[in-house]
């Protein structure tokens, strides 16, 4: 092997160990932080926005879901933003609004400029204390309100995040989402203990109003990735953001691959995107931890995936490929190979150096997949043994590969398809 | 100004660095037992030579030709053995770090054993009259030579098809400073790689499967059925 090739791969392998060990290190050795958790004698107000563009299907239940929540309707407002929908989206939510005065719900229509402009319509019109954000596919436990908005009496706390989970999973697909999903949370509340939480999702996060205001609102320059904007923004001027362990909100995941790949290459490539818009905050101590392990993370974690999956793949497939290329050579007579097969194995002949690395790296992993599950209350096995295995050994291929589509959108300029 | 949680950071680096150290550590250990594997395999190989060719002398002077069929059997488990060896041996050297220069001595006593092997085996042809085609395969590194992969899968695919009626005997152009290896290469008028010597004839570049066949069929005495239409 070059050894240009094999130094990259070895500075791969060190920054992926590091990485993970970084927040293994994390898990044991910092505390939870201290909340202040005032008691909610006069509970404050709070304005719920549901931005939706082309939600038929989902937005009506996803009103209901906020319509349920234990809150004073006196001190409750919800806001449904219809971003030029083209689908019935707005005639339903008229009709629901229609049929039920009594709940403090306004539909606001607005031309169709993305998920950042429908938010700050909202907001716009908001007067609350607190500002939700729900996605017109994520549905909400009733407690939410009343067990994330104590978490806001440090007054550094901008934003507090419920755990994001994958609403009914039936494919595999779905499976492995929600397996990644709470592996996730994991990380953001690991992230919270050094304050380096980077994304603030759509599904239900409460920010103090006044805070959004100061940093100016969400970008509403076709961001696309919103939420991880505005979350650097925060991060910026100092202020806090709180991943809780509790507090469950649902959320639809993408179903088939096409759909995923499109979801990922958008998130991915806003992360790249609005990471280089904030490069000023890499390694720079002003911003603690976040500019020293968070920003790289960002910054570079694409790279790092990109070469640790090609070199993978390759590795793995690249000799059976050359066999399949050389039988051609013999006019495919694979049942003369067959015939005479024979193994030829000696224990010496296996790279114990990359195995020591792959091993450590898989234990990580396996020890942060159980600590997720125990975090955010689930069991492991919930889809039986099937999924954890191809979660453990093949999703990281899956993102590793949408990384290469992004990487290419990138260098070859293509532009994003909404 | 936000904190840096400077000490975890240098525990991570120096437990990834320690991990990384044990792996560098476990590759020189293991480097170090493959040397030792090829050198033992080295000795075996150069004993089982010497037994052979010493039956051969046997078969020779007591004029025992009645053992020869057990004598052409163990003689072409020991080139097929031979050949494994060479092939593993080749894969450690070119993955090795700091042992190279033992591997290099070790692929010219593998060369040194294949040609031993070739002689042996025009002799096993005189005494035994051994009905055997010998391949001569001249090769180099894939860089240099990217059909060479296929070159060797063919000649691998035609020692399957003729089993112990074909000797293939590899050299690697990559041995420099190797005269046994340049006396051959000038014999044959091997210029260019891969290069394949049979029946006298040198054929240059990367030969096809089929023109192979009709050599090795061409030089057998009496036809195995393999070579039916050919």
């Amino acid at each position: 092997m070059n050894w240009t090739i094999k130094i990259i791969l070895y500075v791969s392998y060190f920054v992926a160990l590091y990485f993970s060990l970084f927040w293994f290190l994390v898990f044991i050795e910092k505390k939870d932080g201290k909340h202040k958790l005032p008691s909610m004698k006069t509970p404050p107000n709070v304005s719920i926005v549901i931005p939706a563009y082309n939600e038929e299907k989902r937005v009506i239940q996803t009103l209901k879901s906020a319509l349920s929540l234990k809150y004073p309707s006196d001190k409750l407002e919800i806001f449904v933003v219809d971003d030029g929908s083209k689908d019935d989206t707005y005639a339903l939510v008229e009709e629901f609004i229609t049929k039920k005065r009594k709940f403090p719900v306004t539909l606001v229509r607005q031309k169709n400029g993305g998920k950042g402009a429908a938010m700050n319509k909202g907001n716009k019109f908001a007067s609350g204390e607190f500002f939700v954000c729900l996605d017109a596919d994520s549905y909400v436990t009733k407690n939410a309100l009343f067990e994330m908005l104590p978490y806001f009496g440090d007054e550094k706390v901008a934003a507090v995040l419920p755990v994001l989970k994958v609403r009914n999973p039936k494919n595999l697909l779905e499976k492995l989402q929600s397996y990644e999903y709470l592996v996730n949370m994991f990380f953001k509340e690991l992230m919270g203990k050094l304050d380096c939480v980077h994304v603030i999702p759509g599904p239900f996060s409460i920010y103090r109003r006044r805070s959004l205001l100061e940093v100016g609102g969400f970008d509403e320059n076709r961001n696309l990735t919103e939420d991880l904007e505005m979350a650097l923004r925060l991060q910026k001027k100092g202020y806090k953001i709180i991943q809780l362990p509790h507090t469950n909100v649902t959320t639809v995941a993408p179903s088939t691959l096409s759909a995923l790949y499109r979801q990922r290459n958008r998130w991915f490539k806003g992360a790249v995107i609005n990471s280089v818009k904030y490069r000023e905050m890499l390694f720079n101590k002003k911003y603690g931890d976040f500019g020293f392990i968070q920003m790289p993370i960002l910054m570079g974690g694409g790279v790092i995936a990109i070469i640790l999956v090609i070199s993978f793949l390759y590795y793995t497939f690249e000799p059976g490929l050359r066999y399949i290329y050389n039988l051609g050579f013999v006019n495919f007579d694979f049942w003369t190979f067959i015939k005479t097969l024979e193994l030829n194995f000696y224990f010496l002949d296996l790279d114990y150096s990359t195995i020591l690395v792959a091993v450590a790296m898989l234990a990580v992993s396996i020890f942060i997949f159980i600590k997720s599950h125990k975090f955010t209350r689930e069991h492991e096995m919930r889809h039986g043994l099937m999924p954890v295995f191809v979660y453990m050994l093949g999703y990281f291929l899956l993102l590793g590969l949408i990384w290469v589509g992004v990487a290419l959108d990138i260098l070859l300029n293509r532009q994003h398809k909404w | 100004m936000k904190e840096i949680s400077r000490r975890t950071y240098i525990i991570a680096g120096a437990i990834t660095a320690v991990i990384f150290m044990l792996g560098v550590l476990l590759g020189l250990v293991v480097e170090g037992k493959r040397v030792a594997f090829v050198e033992s395999q080295a000795k075996q190989q150069s004993l089982d030579f010497s037994s052979l060719q010493l039956q051969f002398e046997i078969v020779n002077e007591l004029e025992r030709e009645n053992n020869c069929a057990a004598l052409l059997a163990t003689f072409n488990e020991n080139v097929e053995s031979l050949e494994k060896i060479r092939i593993r041996l080749e894969s450690y050297e070119e993955n090795a770090a700091i042992n190279r220069e033992e591997f290099l001595l070790l692929k010219r006593e593998y060369l040194h054993a294949q040609l031993r092997y070739w002689l042996l085996a025009k002799k096993s042809k005189d005494l035994c009259g051994a009905d055997v085609a010998t391949v001569l395969y001249f090769f180099t590194n894939a860089e240099e030579c990217p059909k060479c992969d296929g070159q060797a899968f063919v000649l691998t695919y035609l020692k399957k098809v003729f089993k112990e009626r074909l000797l293939n005997f590899a050299f690697d152009n990559t041995l420099q400073n190797e005269p046994l290896l340049d006396m051959l290469k000038t014999t044959y008028n091997v210029t260019t790689f891969p290069s394949i010597v049979m029946n006298g004839k040198t054929f240059s570049g990367f030969t096809e499967k089929d023109v192979l066949e009709k050599e090795i069929c061409g030089a057998y005495g009496e036809k195995p059925e393999e070579c039916n239409g050919r």
